[in-house]
């Protein structure tokens, strides 16, 4: 059986998880929907992106918007994806440990033969589960979307494409987790992993585009998800470690920083 | 008279701490705190709000981090992992009660039962029903007292050798302060330890064997109940049959405030009532009335009157 305080955690999340999965799915029908006036006829799409500055397109992974893969890219991997996992994974991350500090319940829980270290790993768990379920229905949607509206896109870059976006969500919750596990304050894990998050899309985007930035692409964490592009390519191991060790040792991060402290009152 | 403040060791004691300090940034928090609970015991720890009350149970349960000195509780340090695995033995109502999440009561219970590595489903009920508690209820719909009651249930259900309550009654209409107050006793026969803050000492007088005021983030005074009874003030009222003579009871021992208008006497005894009782036996006693022992006052006098050394403490 799974240990309580994580069942808990799941419990109290499922709820809000369920909005972000309803929206997440509307959003990826929505986009792919889209898709089908345009999948005879691209030139409209061709036309309007050439018009577009390169900084633009690159950033939006708009470069071959006209076939399949470059909608799907363009549309769910590279905006509705990050934004709407990204920010449930802030949010979760967030709510992780700064969120019992900030409703006063901490004390309750640490009073209960539970350590620190298992207080973070538990609460780690559930954002996993529950950021590896909005994962589950990125992939699920696409996967029955693609087929049905023809995008021509195998199912094995769909997964490669879901388990960078997933480990991408992964890590930005961790920073939020690790940022509210250091501070107690859910609005600084809040501004701190949302910074870097907006930071670090616009960073990709501008890098990926201006030669004098270009060697500085691996400071954002979306390098190693859209920069990796495993829709095209396939899954990216190598990126995929970076995002996997990253977020690890955001969780050692945490459990120092929060081992080390005292609980707000 | 005050009894020292017993600052030796106990083998058997509960909780222990030694020069127990706490400074948050620059402001205290805790001095100097050296206190020995034994097993078995009730001890009522006293003190306005702000005094260090809460920090001092904070540290107990290692949730803040003395700046100085040492916490044991069963002899271990609540840091440790084993500290950790001592806290199945504790039973925590925090001063400051919140809960998350939208569960019911009865699904909040059970997973704090399961914490603890499992509750006899019928202690919860048990409980719940004596504080008239109802455990279909969701969390956010609770009132302040239907929280508090959830808290001394979760407090209690895994029957703890060590409760530590933080202000237990806040938020409890007075009958359910009885009842409270009632399982306290319970707790006590069944030789469990509790350590209780509150700021009134009218809430621990009857439940408590031992009482320890703090004063600004210092332990200024440690007092049995019972002697605390002894140097008790209470005012005495005697009816008599017909007029007695105010010399009679002038300077007997203890009396003071003495006022005598026919047949009525009034007046104000400090200790035992004995020497009054023997010299109004002489005459025809029709009626007596005296007052139960304000502790609080006398209390508060005495520490308030003489500036206690809290190296004592």
């Amino acid at each position: 059986m799974l240990p309580s305080l994580l069942r808990k955690t799941v419990r109290d999340w499922r709820r809000a998880g369920t909005v972000w999965a309803v929206g997440l799915a509307g959003m990826i029908v929505m986009y792919l929907s889209f898709w089908i006036p345009y999948r005879d006829d691209a030139r409209f799409l061709q036309d309007a992106t050439a018009s577009l500055p390169e900084a633009v397109n690159s950033m939006f992974g708009m470069t071959d918007i006209a076939t399949g893969p470059g909608w799907l890219q363009s549309t769910v991997y590279s905006i509705a994806g990050p934004l709407l996992v990204g920010i449930a994974a802030i949010g979760f991350g967030a709510r992780a440990i700064a969120g019992p500090e900030d409703l006063h319940v901490m004390d309750l829980y640490l009073a209960n033969p539970i350590s620190r270290r298992s207080m973070i790993a538990q609460r780690a768990a559930a954002l996993v589960v529950v950021v590896g379920g909005l994962g589950l229905v990125t992939w699920v949607v696409v996967a029955t979307m693609a087929p049905a509206v023809r995008l021509g896109v195998g199912l094995d870059r769909i997964t490669a494409a879901t388990v960078h976006l997933l480990l991408l969500a992964l890590f930005l919750g961790m920073l939020a987790l690790a940022a509210g596990a250091v501070t107690g304050r859910r609005g600084v894990a809040l501004a701190v992993a949302g910074s870097i998050a907006g930071l670090g899309y616009v960073w990709r985007g501008l890098a990926d585009s201006v030669a004098v930035l270009h060697p500085w692409r691996w400071l954002s964490p979306f390098q190693y998800d859209l920069g990796a592009d495993p829709l095209h390519r396939g899954l990216d191991l190598g990126s995929l470690a970076v995002l996997l060790i990253g977020s690890l040792v955001l969780l050692a991060v945490a459990v120092v920083g929060f081992d080390r402290r005292d609980v707000r009152a | 008279m005050s009894t020292p403040v017993a600052a030796g060791t106990t083998a058997d004691a509960v909780i222990e701490t030694r020069g127990l300090t706490k400074y948050y940034h620059r402001q205290r928090g805790l001095e100097e705190l050296t206190l020995s609970v034994p097993a078995g015991e009730v001890f009522g720890y006293l003190g306005p709000n702000g005094a260090g009350k809460t920090t001092t149970i904070r540290m107990l349960i290692d949730v803040i981090r003395p700046t100085r000195g040492t916490v044991r509780l069963f002899g271990v340090d609540p840091r440790t992992a084993a500290g950790v695995a001592c806290r199945r033995r504790i039973g925590y109502l925090p001063g400051d009660l919140a809960f998350e999440g939208r569960d019911r009561v009865s699904t909040l219970l059970r997973f704090l039962a399961e914490s603890r590595g499992g509750v006899a489903w019928h202690r919860i009920t048990t409980l719940a029903e004596r504080f008239e508690l109802d455990l279909d209820r969701r969390i956010p719909e609770l009132s302040k007292g239907n929280r508090q009651k959830v808290g001394l249930v979760q407090a209690f259900m895994h029957e703890p050798e060590l409760l530590i309550l933080d202000e237990p009654t806040s938020g409890l209409d007075p009958l359910m302060q009885q009842e409270f107050l009632e399982l306290i006793r319970e707790t006590r026969a069944a030789g469990q330890t509790v350590f209780m803050s509150s700021h009134l000492l009218a809430e621990v007088q009857h439940a408590a064997d031992r009482v320890g005021i703090v004063r600004e983030g210092r332990l200024v005074a440690v007092e049995r109940i019972e002697s605390l009874g002894k140097r008790a003030k209470r005012h005495v009222e005697i009816h008599f049959d017909g007029e007695v003579p105010v010399e009679d009871f002038a300077g007997l021992p203890g009396i003071g405030d003495l006022q005598v208008h026919g047949n009525t006497l009034r007046c104000l005894v400090e200790g035992m009532l004995d020497p009054l009782v023997k010299a109004a036996a002489r005459h025809t006693v029709v009626d007596l009335i005296s007052t139960e022992p304000d502790l609080e006052e006398t209390f508060l006098s005495y520490y308030y009157a003489q500036e206690v050394d809290p190296r004592v403490a």
